[in-house]
């Protein structure tokens, strides 16, 4: 395999290209199904994602990529390596990198980054903030909802 | 400021354990729709982390195992176990099923999700100590399955006698009996429950000596056991080596055999997926995991009382759950990932849990309680032995409304546009015209 085809261009919404090795680059399922139908190039155009994401998201995948069998990083560390990863992100970077995930098909990081939502919202107050979710229900209806579900409160 | 789409709200809250998702209920009426819509749910069962449930005199608790790709730790929580005739010193038998667990007692059977606090008795025909299970008939799964409970009555070389109830009408128990059988469970087994089927671990006999290990099945469809396939064995000879059987993958095997001598465990999983209705002759096994026990472990082999246990696949982890050498519950963790062997001895709990088995906390509802986790209200029809059982109300994600009518021996969903989906329909014309007139009055009230 020549040099050229084992590297890849991944091209974001403003117009950033990232040179990456292709097994990086096909974690994303979505890319792997563009790679198949041979209808792009070596350059890919991804127009949901920006380039600041896109960065974000190529470097999880180079850390999880298994490259010439030189992926022998412990399970304890790539773990670490994750919590640190998501730890200091901000809603909306945090959100975009969902809705990468979401739409490049990269099981791991939707279930990492969701898991960083679930992680970080541990109150009723907090999904109403950080999800940006309405509370519909008129006080009585909530207060009888609370009543109802009473017992989930106690630990 | 950011929203996510539907469905990815959707993904996170299907990462979240069932009691802290009851707190969520009131943060919006979408999501309090969701968790009462079996799509959800069922998403939310397939991807729930296994516990373990302990059962002692005095309490009930689950065991949630973390970390296990880094250094482990466990969790602890105490389930209700405010249980009507959960007496000490009564043996106590506990089962599994699509994420709701049944405990079997000498003063009934209860089906329960701890989790949302509901349990449901039935009159039990007090043989806790043999084997039990409960499934459903899987050739008739509507949106609701119609779950039924097998209790053996006698169990001896010669015969064996089992009874089954329909979940929901009590005195409905049928009973089976079965002559001169050549096959015996091996051990004190749990049932393993898949799509609706019980399975267990057995042994065939011949001549009253024990040969081949296999799997026996049983199906509420034909309300018959059958010899589903033949299991892998290291040690065919070995009568004191503990063996266990358990899902993988949601679909397939697991069959765990340690040796009473070396105390070496093997897994072995099935290669393929085991479908209801198709004779698992052909099933091959694959070996999956080695583990040797090192010398310092306090893990004791027991035949009789084998470990409950699941695989992550993350971590490549076998995690066990039984008793030590010294009589205490422990965990133990063998990590093939990084070749590391862990134990977790549970020292907050005062006595001895004899009963453990492995299942998924889940937002499964038990049957005949409402979406808000009340048990439903009875309502007498005049002029008809028949009891409507109604009052949800619910609308769920699609606008429908759906009521559930149970009768003596029938269970269905009435959709408002007069359609009537029948599980199981054993009543006259009149009684239809009846219950749809029924129907219309109560749908008019709402």
């Amino acid at each position: 395999m020549s040099k050229s085809e084992k590297k890849i261009v991944l091209k974001s919404l403003d117009n950033e290209a990232f040179e990456v090795e292709k097994a990086v680059a096909l974690q994303s399922q979505t890319i792997w199904v563009m790679c198949e139908d041979k209808c792009v190039g070596n350059e890919i155009p991804l127009e949901n994602v920006t380039g600041q994401i896109l960065a974000k998201v190529i470097d999880y995948c180079k850390k999880h990529a298994v490259v010439d069998g030189d992926g022998d990083e412990s399970s304890e560390e790539l773990k670490n390596w994750d919590t640190e990863f998501t730890k200091n992100m901000d809603q909306s970077t945090l959100f975009n990198m969902i809705l990468a995930a979401n739409y490049l098909n990269i099981k791991s990081l939707l279930n990492l980054t969701c898991q960083a939502v679930a992680d970080k919202t541990k109150t009723i107050d907090e999904f109403h903030t950080f999800l940006n979710i309405e509370n519909n229900f008129t006080p009585e209806e909530e207060a009888q909802i609370c009543q109802e579900n009473l017992w989930a409160f106690d630990d | 400021m950011m929203q996510l789409p539907w469905e990815l709200e959707e993904h996170i809250l299907s990462l979240i354990p069932p009691k802290p998702l009851a707190r969520f209920r009131s943060v919006c009426k979408r999501w309090n729709y969701l968790f009462n819509d079996m799509r959800f749910v069922n998403k939310h069962l397939a991807r729930a982390r296994p516990h373990f449930i302990l059962l002692s005199k005095s309490n009930i608790c689950s065991v949630d195992v973390n970390d296990l790709d880094g250094d482990p730790s466990i969790e602890l929580h105490n389930l209700p176990y405010d249980i009507p005739g959960y007496e000490p010193s009564m043996p106590v038998r506990v089962e599994y099923c699509d994420g709701l667990l049944i405990y079997f007692t000498f003063y009934g059977t209860g089906i329960c999700n701890p989790w949302l606090r509901q349990i449901k008795w039935i009159k039990a025909k007090c043989h806790a100590d043999e084997f039990n299970g409960m499934g459903y008939e899987n050739s008739r799964v509507l949106d609701n399955k119609q779950y039924k409970i097998l209790e053996s009555d006698i169990y001896s070389n010669t015969s064996m006698k089992v009874s089954i109830t329909d979940f929901g009408y009590d005195d409905a128990w049928k009973s089976y009996e079965f002559a001169s059988i050549n096959w015996k469970l091996y051990s004190s087994q749990n049932s393993v429950s898949l799509n609706g089927t019980l399975y267990w671990v057995a042994i065939y006999y011949h001549d009253c000596e024990p040969h081949e290990l296999f799997i026996q099945s049983f199906d509420f469809s034909t309300e018959r056991f059958a010899p589903y396939c033949m299991l892998p064995s290291e040690n065919k000879a070995g009568p004191y080596d503990a063996r266990s059987l358990a899902v993988f993958r949601g679909d397939g095997f697991s069959f765990l055999e340690q040796n009473y001598e070396t105390r070496d465990i093997k897994i072995w999983v099935t290669k393929e997926k085991i479908q209801n209705g198709i004779n698992g002759k052909n099933v091959e096994w694959m070996s999956f995991m080695n583990v040797s026990i090192p010398e310092w472990s306090s893990l004791k082999v027991s035949g009789r009382f084998p470990p409950s246990y699941f695989i992550d696949e993350t971590s490549f982890s076998l995690v066990l759950c039984c008793l030590n050498n010294e009589g205490k519950t422990c965990i133990y963790i063998a990590n093939k990932g990084v070749n590391k062997f862990y134990e977790i001895k549970i020292n907050d709990l005062v006595e001895t849990h004899r009963i453990h088995r492995t299942y998924f906390p889940s937002l499964i509802q038990v049957p005949t309680f409402t979406m808000s986790g009340k048990e439903v209200k009875k309502i007498s029809v005049a002029r008809s032995n028949f009891v409507v059982v109604e009052e949800p109300d619910e609308v769920d994600t699609e606008g429908i409304v759906t009521y559930m009518y149970l009768l003596n021996s029938f269970v269905g969903s009435i959709i408002p546009n007069g359609s009537i989906v029948f599980e199981n329909c054993c009543m006259g014309d009149d009684a239809v015209t009846c219950l749809k007139q029924n129907i219309r009055k109560s749908s008019k009230k709402g």
